[in-house]
C-alpha cells in the first residue's frame, strides 16, 4: 500500500478545535465585550469618531501585546501539551499519520483559532461603529492586523517552546523567561560592567528591548499615537485622530513568528519521543541549555545575592562581585544538571563544566576590570570629533554641539577623568555625608567617520568640591553651562515655527512672596513668541537654563519658582518636551511673564 | 511478518535493547515474555514506530515501520497504559480513529456493541481501567488490523472479559490471518493463546521458539526403577519422593521412552509439561531471573 503524502488530517484538526473550544470562545467573548459592545455602550465625548478610533487602537495595542502573549501561550499549550506526557506522545506517534501532518494540522488549527475570532471581532466592530454613524474601517483593520501579527509571533514562539521543552510546567516558564531574557540580562550585565569598566554607561535598553517582545509591548514600543492638526483660527493643535505606530516592529515579529514555526516543524520531525517529560526535549540543545542557564544564573542570581548582601559600591568590591557571580554560576550549573538528569545526585561528576563557566566569567570580568581592550582609556582627538552631546541623563532630545571650544572642553574633561581615575573613585567611595551625592553625566562623541561612543562618569558633589572650579564637578559644571551646551538641551535641532508648539504652560508664583500661584496655557503663536523672542535670547545671554550642582541638589539659580514648559511636535510626529525655571536675570522672559501676570521678582 | 534485527536502544547510559532480534511469523500469536525491565515495552514501541532505533532494523513485511504510515495503518496498538484524552467518549474516539485509520470499519463497531456493552457517550476517563482496555480492544478490532500489538493487554480485565476478548482476537487471527504480538511478564497468561514465544532478558532475546517445539523438546517423567539410568539422557532436573523419581529430561517423548526402557522401570509415566515448567527448566540454570516470568 502506498501512502498519500498529506499535510492535513481532518480528524486531528477537528479534535484540536474541540479541545480548545472553551479557550477560543472565551477569547471571542472577551473581544466582543471589549470592542463592539464597548463602542455601543460608551459613546461619549465631543468628537465621538476620534473617541471610537482611540478605543479601537488602544485595544489593538493591548491585543497585539499582552493579550496575544497570554492567548498564544494558552493556545499552543492546549494544542501541543500531549507532547509533555509520554502516554499521549506515544499515542500520537503510533498513529498512521506522518509527523509533518500532525504538526501542520495542529499548528494551523492553533493559527485559525487565533485569527478567525479576530476577523469576527473586526467585522462586528466595523458594524457597531457603522451603526453609530462613526465608521472606522481603517482603525478596525489596523486592530486586526496588529492582533494577528502579535498572535502569529507569540503563538509560534510558544509552539517552538513546546518543541524544545518537554516538561509541562517548564514550558510556560521558558516562554516567559525567553520573552524577557535579553532585556533583563542586558540590564544586569551592563550594571555589573558599569561597576568595573571606568566610563561605561548603563544599557540604553532599546535594542535589547526589541529582542524581548513582551517588555517592548509593556514599555509602549507599539502603541497608538495622536494625530494633531494645527488650527489656524485658534492657533492650537486639535487631535483629529489616532495612528498606530510600531508596524515595522510588528511585521518583523510576524516574520520571526513564521521562522519560529518552520523551526518548530523541523524540531518536531526529529524529536525523540522518549524525551518527553524531560526539561529539554531536543538532545542537541541540552549542552546549550546547561551553559546558557549557568551563565544566565551567574548574572541574575549573582546580582540578586549582591542585592541581598547589601553591597553598595560594586566597583570597590570586585572580589565580592566575582564571588557572587561564581556562586550564581554554581547554583545555575547544578540546577540545570538536576533538571536535565532528573536527579539530585549531580555533584559526583561534571565539575569540569562548572570550571569552564567560571573561567569564562573570570576572563570576561577580569579583562573588563583590567581594561584589556582599551575601552576605558579611549580618548578621541578633537580633530576626529564631529560633535558632542553632554547630558546628565540619557535624553534623545538633547542636540549635538559642534562648537570647537565645547569639543575641546569635553575632551579636556575626559582627559582629566582618565588622568585622575583613582582620585575620582576615591572621592566617590567616601561619599558618606547625607548632604553629598554623586552626579552622573554622559559625554557622547560623534566622530567624523560616523561612529558614536558614550562614556558615563560620576562626580562627587560635596561641600568642598561644589565651589572648587578645579574639581571634577566644577569642570563639568563649566562645560554643562556653556551656552552651546545649554542651547543643545533647550531647543530641538529642527527649525521651529508656531505650528511646532503643541502645548505650552506657564505656572508658578504670581508675586514675590510666593503666596499666590497660577497656571496659564499659551496658544501656539504665543508659545512660539515666548520661546524664540525671550527664552532663547536669555539662554544665549547666559541668564537662563544654567544649572548648579550643589549639595542640596541640582537646582536653578532662580527663586521663587516659576516654570515654563513646552511640548513641541515636528512634521513627523516626533515630540520633545522642554521646561525652564525662570531665573531672576532672564529679563526678556520675565518681561513677557509680567504681561501674563507673573511677577515673581517684582520687589527685587 | 515482523522482523527485528540487531535492534539497539540506549536511554542516556542505560542500554534498554542490546542487539535484539526477533521474528514474528505471519498469522501467529507471538508471546513476548520477560521480567520487568527486560525491554519488552521498548521493543514494542519500536515495532509500533514510536521510537527510532539507535541501530538495527524494524520491518513489517519487509518495510521499515518508523514514519511509514502505510505500515502503521495496518497495525493496531494497545499500550499498557492507555491514553485517555480529555473528556472524550468512546464515540468520539471512534470518530477520531475513523478519520485516522483508513481501514476502520464502522459497521463492525456497531456489530460489536453488544459484545462490549460499554456506554458510547460516557467520558472515557470515567471508565474503570478494565473498561478502558475493553474500549480500546473494541476500537482496535474495528481497524481490521493485519498486525495487532498488545503490551500487557489484559491487566485489569476480569476473567470473563479476558476470555471473551481473547476469543474475539483468536477468531480474527483465524479468519483474517491477523498477526498478534503480545507482551507479558506473566507466562500463564499467554500459555493458552500463543503459538510462538520469545523470552527477553536485559534487552536481549534469550530464547525464541514455537510453543510446540518447546514443549516437544522437554519431557517430565515419573520413574520407579532399581537399575541405574541409562547413559545418553540429558537430565535438566531430578527429584525423589519415596521410590518415585521425577525427572525433567531434554528430548522428544519417544526418544526418551526408548532410552528409559533400557533400565526396565517398574513405573514410567511420561507427563506433559506446562509452559511455565519448560521455562523454569530451560532457563532456570542459566542464572536468569526466571521466577519473575513464571510467578
Amino acid at each position: 500500500m502506498t501512502s498519500r503524502t498529506s499535510c492535513f488530517n481532518r480528524a486531528i484538526f477537528r479534535r484540536a478545535l474541540r479541545r480548545t473550544a472553551p479557550l477560543w470562545i472565551l477569547y471571542l467573548v472577551f473581544w466582543i465585550a471589549a470592542l463592539p459592545v464597548q463602542l455601543l455602550v460608551a459613546r461619549s465625548g465631543s468628537s465621538p469618531a476620534v473617541s471610537a478610533q482611540y478605543t479601537i487602537l488602544t485595544a489593538a495595542y493591548a491585543g497585539c501585546g499582552v493579550v496575544s502573549f497570554v492567548y498564544g501561550l494558552a493556545t499552543a499549550w492546549l494544542i501541543f501539551n500531549w507532547l509533555f506526557r509520554s502516554r499521549s506522545a506515544y499515542f500520537y506517534a503510533s498513529l498512521p499519520v506522518r509527523r509533518q501532518t500532525v504538526f501542520t494540522t495542529q499548528y494551523c488549527a492553533g493559527l485559525l483559532i487565533g485569527l478567525l475570532p479576530n476577523l469576527i471581532v473586526c467585522l462586528l466592530t466595523m458594524a457597531a461603529a457603522a451603526s453609530l454613524g462613526l465608521p472606522q474601517p481603517w482603525a478596525c483593520l489596523q486592530w486586526l492586523g496588529a492582533n494577528c501579527l502579535g498572535y502569529l509571533f507569540f503563538y509560534s514562539f510558544a509552539v517552538l517552546m513546546c518543541m524544545v521543552v518537554g516538561q509541562v510546567a517548564a514550558m510556560p516558564i521558558f516562554y516567559l523567561v525567553f520573552n524577557c531574557a535579553v532585556y533583563v540580562l542586558d540590564k544586569i550585565v551592563h550594571a555589573l560592567l558599569e561597576a568595573f569598566v571606568y566610563g561605561m554607561p548603563e544599557s540604553g535598553g532599546s535594542v535589547a528591548m526589541r529582542f524581548s517582545p513582551l517588555i517592548c509591548f509593556l514599555e509602549g514600543g507599539v502603541q497608538p499615537r495622536s494625530i494633531y492638526v494645527y488650527n489656524g483660527e485658534t492657533a492650537v493643535y486639535d487631535t483629529v485622530g489616532y495612528g498606530f505606530q510600531g508596524w515595522q516592529y510588528l511585521l518583523i515579529l510576524g516574520a520571526v513568528g513564521v521562522l519560529f514555526a518552520v523551526l518548530a516543524f523541523f524540531l518536531y520531525r526529529s524529536r525523540e519521543m522518549e524525551l518527553c517529560g524531560d526539561v529539554i526535549a531536543v538532545r542537541a540543545l541540552r549542552p546549550c541549555f546547561l551553559y546558557l542557564f549557568t551563565i544566565g544564573c551567574s548574572f541574575v542570581l549573582g546580582y540578586f545575592i549582591l542585592f541581598l548582601l547589601g553591597a553598595q559600591s560594586l566597583s570597590s568590591n570586585f572580589p565580592l562581585v566575582l564571588t557572587c557571580l561564581l556562586a550564581g554560576a554554581f547554583l545555575g550549573y547544578f540546577a540545570a544538571r538536576m533538571m536535565l538528569q532528573k536527579t539530585l545526585r549531580v555533584f559526583s561528576d561534571g565539575w569540569w563544566g562548572y570550571f569552564v563557566c567560571c573561567a569564562v566569567i573570570l576572563i570576561v570580568f577580569g579583562s573588563a576590570r583590567l581594561d584589556i581592550f582599551g575601552y576605558s582609556g579611549r580618548l578621541p582627538d578633537t580633530d576626529e570629533i564631529a560633535s558632542v552631546r553632554v547630558m546628565t541623563y540619557r535624553d534623545d532630545t538633547v542636540g549635538s554641539v559642534t562648537d570647537p571650544a565645547v569639543i575641546a572642553q569635553t575632551t579636556a574633561l575626559q582627559k582629566y577623568l582618565l588622568d585622575n581615575q583613582p582620585e575620582v573613585e576615591r572621592q566617590l567611595r567616601h561619599l558618606r555625608s547625607s548632604d553629598s551625592y554623586g552626579q552622573s553625566f554622559y559625554l557622547e562623541y560623534t566622530l567624523k567617520n560616523g561612529k558614536q561612543f558614550t562614556r558615563k562618569y560620576t562626580a562627587a558633589v560635596t561641600a568642598e568640591t561644589q565651589s572648587d572650579p578645579e574639581s571634577l564637578i566644577g569642570r563639568f559644571s563649566a562645560l554643562y553651562n556653556a551656552v552651546p551646551v545649554v542651547l543643545s538641551r533647550s531647543s530641538p535641532a529642527w527649525e521651529l515655527s508656531a505650528r511646532n508648539f503643541s502645548y505650552c504652560s506657564v505656572s508658578g508664583s504670581t508675586d514675590a512672596d510666593g503666596s499666590t500661584y497660577d497656571s496659564v496655557d499659551l496658544n501656539s503663536r504665543e508659545a512660539y513668541a515666548l520661546f524664540t523672542d525671550c527664552i532663547l535670547p536669555d539662554i544665549e545671554d547666559g541668564t537662563l537654563g544654567q544649572t548648579e550642582f550643589r549639595t542640596t541638589g541640582s537646582q536653578s539659580k532662580s527663586d521663587p519658582y516659576v516654570s515654563v514648559s513646552f511640548d513641541l511636535t515636528d512634521a513627523f510626529g516626533v515630540t520633545a518636551y522642554y521646561s525652564f525655571t525662570v531665573s531672576q536675570e532672564a529679563s526678556r522672559t520675565l518681561a513677557y511673564l509680567d504681561k501674563l501676570g507673573f511677577r515673581p521678582f517684582a520687589d527685587s | 511478518m515482523i522482523e527485528v534485527q540487531n535492534l539497539t536502544k540506549r536511554f542516556d547510559d542505560f542500554p534498554a535493547l542490546d542487539g535484539l532480534s526477533l521474528t514474528v511469523p505471519q498469522g501467529s500469536v507471538y508471546g513476548l515474555i520477560g521480567p520487568n525491565g527486560a525491554g519488552k515495552t521498548t521493543v514494542i514501541r519500536h515495532i509500533t514506530g514510536i521510537y527510532r532505533p539507535d541501530s538495527g532494523n524494524v520491518r513489517i513485511d519487509g518495510l521499515p515501520v518508523y514514519e511509514n504510515t502505510a505500515v502503521k495503518s495496518r497495525m493496531a496498538f494497545i499500550p499498557d497504559e492507555i491514553y485517555v484524552p480529555g473528556s472524550v467518549t468512546v464515540r468520539d474516539m471512534m470518530q477520531f480513529w475513523r478519520g485516522v485509520y483508513p481501514r476502520f470499519d464502522a459497521s463492525r463497531f456497531s456489530a460489536l456493541r453488544d459484545v462490549f456493552q460499554l456506554s458510547e457517550t460516557k467520558p472515557f476517563r470515567r471508565f474503570s481501567k478494565g473498561m478502558q482496555k475493553q474500549a480500546m480492544f473494541w476500537l482496535a478490532i474495528c481497524i481490521k488490523p493485519d498486525y495487532l500489538i498488545l503490551d500487557e493487554p489484559i491487566d485489569g480485565l476480569d476473567p470473563v472479559m479476558r476470555r471473551q476478548i481473547w476469543s474475539i482476537l483468536l477468531d480474527d487471527v483465524a479468519e483474517c490471518g491477523t498477526t498478534v504480538l503480545v507482551s507479558s511478564h506473566n507466562l500463564r497468561e499467554l500459555e493458552d493463546v500463543c503459538d510462538h514465544v520469545g523470552v527477553m532478558h536485559h534487552g536481549r532475546m534469550l530464547l525464541e521458539r514455537s510453543l510446540a517445539e518447546l514443549q516437544d523438546n522437554v519431557v517430565k517423567v515419573q520413574l520407579v526403577t532399581e537399575n541405574p539410568l541409562p547413559e545418553g539422557l540429558t537430565i535438566l532436573h531430578s527429584s525423589m519422593t519415596g521410590r518415585i523419581q521425577t525427572l525433567i529430561l531434554r528430548g522428544r517423548q519417544h526418544e526418551v521412552a526408548d532410552l528409559l526402557a533400557q533400565c526396565h522401570p517398574m513405573l514410567c509415566d511420561l507427563l506433559p509439561l506446562t509452559l511455565e515448567e519448560v521455562f523454569i527448566y530451560e532457563l532456570g540454570g542459566a542464572n536468569y531471573d526466571v521466577k519473575n516470568i513464571v510467578l
